[in-house]
């Protein structure tokens, strides 16, 4: 969860909530999906704010999004003090992730301050400043918290991958671009 | 004794000259990508590559690159559905 002060959020990926144009499909949204045996009573929130994915270059890819129901900031299978604060991210940090195929995974840092072609559906986009990991992440993850296993600070959020490494948007970047901080 | 502001000024101008490097590359496709392992470069290319392996051989080897071959980059889909209204839910998950 998220907050700016004033409300609190939940944080997704953009890319969960657009169509194959990367323009948003809808301001809904229904938890577990409807492949996961949701129905138009399983709505959970409503989008507030979205990455524009129909850039070409991106840095985040994230959404926040207005819960309708509680929320447990606690995040699923982790066992870890959340700090409410964002990781300063350096190689070789031990980092662990919570995601709806994978469940809890653990992972290592490899590179920092990335920038790689990623294929959407919508195209191909550079993604900048991005995180890379050992593979952690598979499909259906996208948008799960990655925090550092040390400290319980917020690293990220899952974007994509390839099948040896996952990319990760950089947390820090959302306290300049959506103005808000992870819960603690 | 060395003078340490020029120093840093040396190392952020060399830095910098190998990040242009490593971009030109970027926008010719030649690399997938590339990152930092602190103040090293680490460069992505195509699993079997044998066209990338050749420049990053031939033209930064010097700059002692970390090199991972590794196939393309995904987003990866996120089982949440959408709608505009509670009666029009998508029917898929959203990918991209």
């Amino acid at each position: 969860m998220f907050t700016d002060g004033k409300r609190k959020y939940l944080g997704i990926a953009s890319h969960c909530v657009v169509g194959g144009d990367c323009r948003l499909a809808g301001n809904l949204l229904v938890q577990p999906s409807v492949v996961d045996g949701g129905d138009k009573n399983d709505v959970i929130g409503e989008v507030y704010q979205c990455t524009d994915l129909t850039q070409p270059e991106l840095t985040t890819d994230f959404c926040l999004i207005t819960p309708k129901v509680d929320v447990d900031p606690n995040i699923l299978g982790l066992d870890l003090k959340l700090t409410g604060k964002y990781a300063d991210v350096k190689p070789g940090m031990q980092v662990v992730m919570s995601g709806r195929t994978s469940g809890v995974r653990e992972g290592t840092i490899m590179a920092t301050n990335v920038m790689v072609k990623i294929e959407y559906q919508c195209g191909y986009k550079v993604f900048k400043n991005g995180i890379l990991a050992t593979a952690l992440s598979l499909e259906g993850d996208s948008g799960a918290p990655v925090i550092a296993k040390d400290t319980g600070d917020y690293v990220g959020y899952i974007v994509g991958g390839s099948s040896t490494m996952s990319l990760i948007g950089y947390g820090k970047l959302l306290e300049k671009e959506f103005k808000v901080k992870p819960v603690a | 004794m060395v003078n340490l502001s020029s120093f840093n000024v040396y190392r952020k101008y060399k830095a910098w000259r190998v990040s242009r490097r490593l971009n030109r590359l970027f926008k010719e496709n030649v690399i997938l990508g590339y990152g930092w392992q602190g103040t090293t470069p680490v460069i992505f290319i195509k699993s079997n590559d044998s066209k990338a392996r050749e420049v990053v051989r031939s033209q930064i080897s010097f700059i002692q690159p970390i090199v991972i071959e590794t196939d393309e980059f995904k987003a990866l889909s996120g089982f949440f559905s959408t709608g505009k209204g509670k009666d029009q839910l998508s029917q898929e998950p959203q990918h991209a």
